[in-house]
């Protein structure tokens, strides 16, 4: 089977995304080059998402948007996917088939689940010379088995859960069980085995009517005792599919928590966050209270004699001044009165109205009373102000001497020292509470506390289920015993009773064609189980470069064992692949055991591998891509999806293997395009570049370091 | 099923059919015939009960050849 091309439209930033895949046999890869966050996953999960519907999807992007999140709320908009893909019929030739799955969204809000499904369809056309004619669409099950799903279509992580990953052992076993068997087509051998034993019962029943007597009623016991049996089994294994669904689920959500949690662990930045707030509130109270510091400096008497020391001493000087001019002190009015009356001087002299010397006097004395009577309320008050200055000052100096010999100055500059100190503390921790909140903000909150509440809520109804499970095993345990002694008596009676000879015959022949077809599932199942894992030794072995042979070496070759589980053996021991091989030997154990499988089942379903290469360097590298690349007789086609750096040092092997290349890249990368294209929203298109060569649409300002050429359109 | 895996089916029914003991030796080329028959229409039934009543239906008819078989050994007796 070959995917021909692919049309999408809508589906995500693939607004309208069309692909042809290579057909030919002698190059049978397909190379889709695109940068991260460039479309190689959303043309993976289109792809899923057209073949599978809404199970094709990793289970945390079920039941959400299809469209891209700009697309208009409101506005309800068509996504589609169309397949075009070819099989070969049982007589060996060429059937092509087209698969058209389109459903309509209405976005109603701003997240990934606000949205509104309209109708939809899935058809299936048969494409002839003369047009195209409907089938059934239950076809696609045929071709494409859900179980599958992990082997078709899958990424570099999502290709270990073969081996590895956070999911029980008992899921993972049952991924390779589940894909042993549907890709052997053992699901109907064991379908018809089940039917024939079913039948086999039936018939039993009709004989032991026809018998009657004790056989009847042993047949009726032992036919109570299947049924018991069955239900316990059915109880079971409904149990083991609910805790496998559980454990996936939990998987999935922890991962998605992991990734949120790689923004930064939220409950260490709110502590963080808790820490910087409280440190903030001491250092606003710290500052608020330097600030009272200065205020009261500001308020003293020390800061007010500082302020007008100047104009106190200008004052003082004038008061000097004034002091040499007599106009302070004041003279007393009244001294100089009573002298003129008593007619004597305070120097002695006569101050009498004669004789005339003693007249002059007398005269001149009554003017300076009349002087001083002018300006006596001035005179005053300054030789009162004088005083006080000057008994203040003289205080003030005296207080200088007996204080502390740190002045104002010091004082003041110490505490704007402290103050300029809190307020750099208090920008500084502004800074980290600011830059927490960032942190904070790019973390979901309500996403990761959902997230926490259903992995809790799932671990306990895990808890749960293991206790189901104990008790239903021991249960399910007991009643086998009681079938199995029901069938014992039943044999017994069986032989004491007489025989109906049609009904006989007819379950004799039921249990055998039973025994033939279980068998014959135990044969295969051991038999391809053990072809598989030859291969997947083989194939791992050359890929990881190992020598069996060789002393000091770590690997020797793969096995898988009774239960399903893969193991990788050592010298003396055999590896855990979940615990004990790095990345890239878990990727080329995983795709080893996926070819294997495919190429023993006689599989030729396209394999669509998103980023295989990440963490996979050197020889490794270029050894898988030969080993996954290679033609060979199944004629099935490889689609690898990489990055420029997963294609460096490859260049050449791709060349030779690939039949079709193309370019995915997105608008939304501008900073890295050379020629940033113009697009009213962000877009998902394509060219036909080469993984040597790049475009106006897809050129990168580091293509020169991957050796990618620039060619025009036109040279394309 | 891919002709290749429907041959690999049918060779691992033989195998088992010409291994075990079975209760009609005779009839292994009937009993490989319908059982594979039995396999490949697994899925053209939609329902459990077409898909017995197709088992049951062969089962009949290889019980009517063993009685055919009897009756003509007995006559030629």
């Amino acid at each position: 089977m070959k995917i021909r091309s692919v049309g999408i439209q809508n589906f995500k930033l693939m607004r309208d995304v069309k692909l042809d895949f290579s057909l030919d046999p002698a190059h049978p890869l397909t190379v889709i080059r695109a940068e991260n966050g460039n479309g190689k996953t959303t043309l993976l999960h289109a792809l899923s998402w057209a073949l599978y519907g809404d199970k094709g999807l990793p289970a945390e992007a079920r039941n959400m948007r299809l469209l891209d999140s700009s697309t208009e709320v409101g506005k309800p908009e068509r996504v589609q996917v169309r397949i075009d893909f070819e099989n070969k019929d049982s007589q060996g030739l060429t059937v092509r088939y087209r698969l058209i799955r389109t459903l309509e969204q209405t976005l109603t809000g701003p997240d990934p689940q606000d949205v509104k499904d309209g109708p939809g369809s899935v058809l299936l056309y048969r494409i002839t010379d003369s047009g195209e004619d409907e089938v059934e669409v239950s076809l696609i099950r045929k071709l494409f088995p859900e179980r599958l799903l992990r082997v078709f279509f899958t990424d570099g992580d999502g290709v270990q859960a073969f081996i590895s990953g956070s999911e029980a052992a008992v899921t993972r076993q049952k991924e390779v069980h589940n894909a042993i068997n549907a890709l052997l087509g053992l699901d109907e051998l064991r379908a018809a085995a089940a039917n024939i034993k079913e039948v086999a019962s039936s018939k039993r029943r009709d004989a032991a009517a026809a018998a009657g007597g004790s056989r009847k009623a042993a047949e009726e016991v032992l036919a109570a005792r299947e049924t018991e049996e069955r239900e316990a089994g059915e109880r079971l294994a409904e149990c083991e599919e609910r805790l496998a669904n559980m454990t996936v689920q939990k998987s999935a959500w922890n991962k998605e928590l992991d990734e949120l949690r790689g923004k930064g662990d939220l409950d260490e930045i709110q502590a963080r966050l808790a820490t910087v707030r409280a440190e903030l509130t001491v250092l606003d109270a710290e500052q608020k209270s330097v600030l009272k510091d200065i205020r009261t400096l500001f308020e003293s008497e020390t800061f007010s004699w500082k302020a007008m020391e100047p104009v106190l001493l200008q004052g003082l000087t004038c008061f000097e001044t004034l002091v040499d001019q007599g106009v302070v002190p004041g003279i007393s009015i009244e001294v100089l009165r009573d002298r003129v009356n008593d007619g004597v001087c305070i120097c002695g002299e006569s101050l009498a109205e004669h004789p005339a010397e003693a007249s002059v006097r007398r005269n001149h004395v009554i003017s300076v009373i009349e002087e001083n009577l002018s300006r006596s309320l001035e005179s005053q008050a300054l030789t009162e102000l004088w005083h006080r200055a000057r008994t203040s000052w003289d205080n003030e100096s005296a207080r200088r001497v007996e204080e502390s010999p740190e002045n104002f100055d010091d004082r003041r500059q110490a505490l704007m020292d402290r103050y300029t100190g809190k307020t750099d503390q208090i920008r500084a921790k502004r800074a980290e509470e600011s830059e927490l909140d960032q942190q904070r903000t790019a973390i979901d909150e309500v996403r990761v506390d959902r997230l926490r509440n259903q992995i809790d809520g799932v671990e306990k109804k895990i808890n749960d289920a293991n206790s189901e499970r104990g008790g239903l095993k021991v249960y399910f345990d007991a009643a086998v015993l009681a079938r199995e002694s029901a069938r014992a008596a039943f044999e017994k009676a069986e032989k004491e009773a007489g025989k109906s000879e049609r009904a006989e015959l007819e379950r004799l022949i039921a249990e055998d064609l039973h025994e033939v077809a279980s068998s014959a599932l135990k044969a295969m199942e051991t038999e391809y189980v053990s072809k598989v894992a030859e291969k997947t030794s083989q194939m791992f072995l050359y890929i990881v470069g190992a020598d069996p042979e060789y002393e000091a070496g770590v690997f020797t070759g793969v096995t898988i064992n009774d239960n399903f589980d893969i193991k990788v053996n050592s010298r003396d021991a055999s590896l855990d692949p979940a615990f004990e091989l790095n990345g890239a030997s878990k990727r080329a154990l995983t795709l080893s055991f996926i070819w294997s499988l495919m190429e023993v089942a006689g599989s030729q379903e396209p394999r669509v591998i998103d980023t295989p290469l990440g963490m996979i360097a050197g020889g490794v590298r270029e050894r898988m891509v030969k080993a996954i690349t290679s033609p060979n007789n199944l004629d099935s086609q490889t689609v690898l999806l990489l990055t420029r750096s997963e294609i460096r040092d490859i260049e050449d092997l791709l060349t030779e293997r690939a039949g079709e290349y193309w370019t995915l890249t997105c608008s939304k990368d501008v900073k890295d395009l050379v020629h940033p294209w113009g697009a009213d929203r962000a877009e998902v298109r394509v060219c036909g570049c080469t993984h040597r060569q790049s475009c106006e649409l897809c050129a990168r300002k580091y293509d020169a370091q991957h050796g990618v050429m620039f060619q025009t359109r036109g040279d394309i | 099923m891919t002709v290749e895996r429907k041959s690999a089916l049918v060779e691992a029914l033989a195998d088992q059919a010409s291994n075990l003991a079975l209760r009609f030796p005779g009839y292994q080329e009937q009993v490989l015939e319908r059982l594979t028959r039995i396999v490949m229409n697994q899925d053209s039934y939609a329902a459990e009960t077409a898909r017995r009543k197709a088992i049951s239906d062969e089962v009949s008819a290889l019980a009517d050849l063993v009685i055919l078989d009897k009756g003509a050994e007995g006559a030629g007796a």
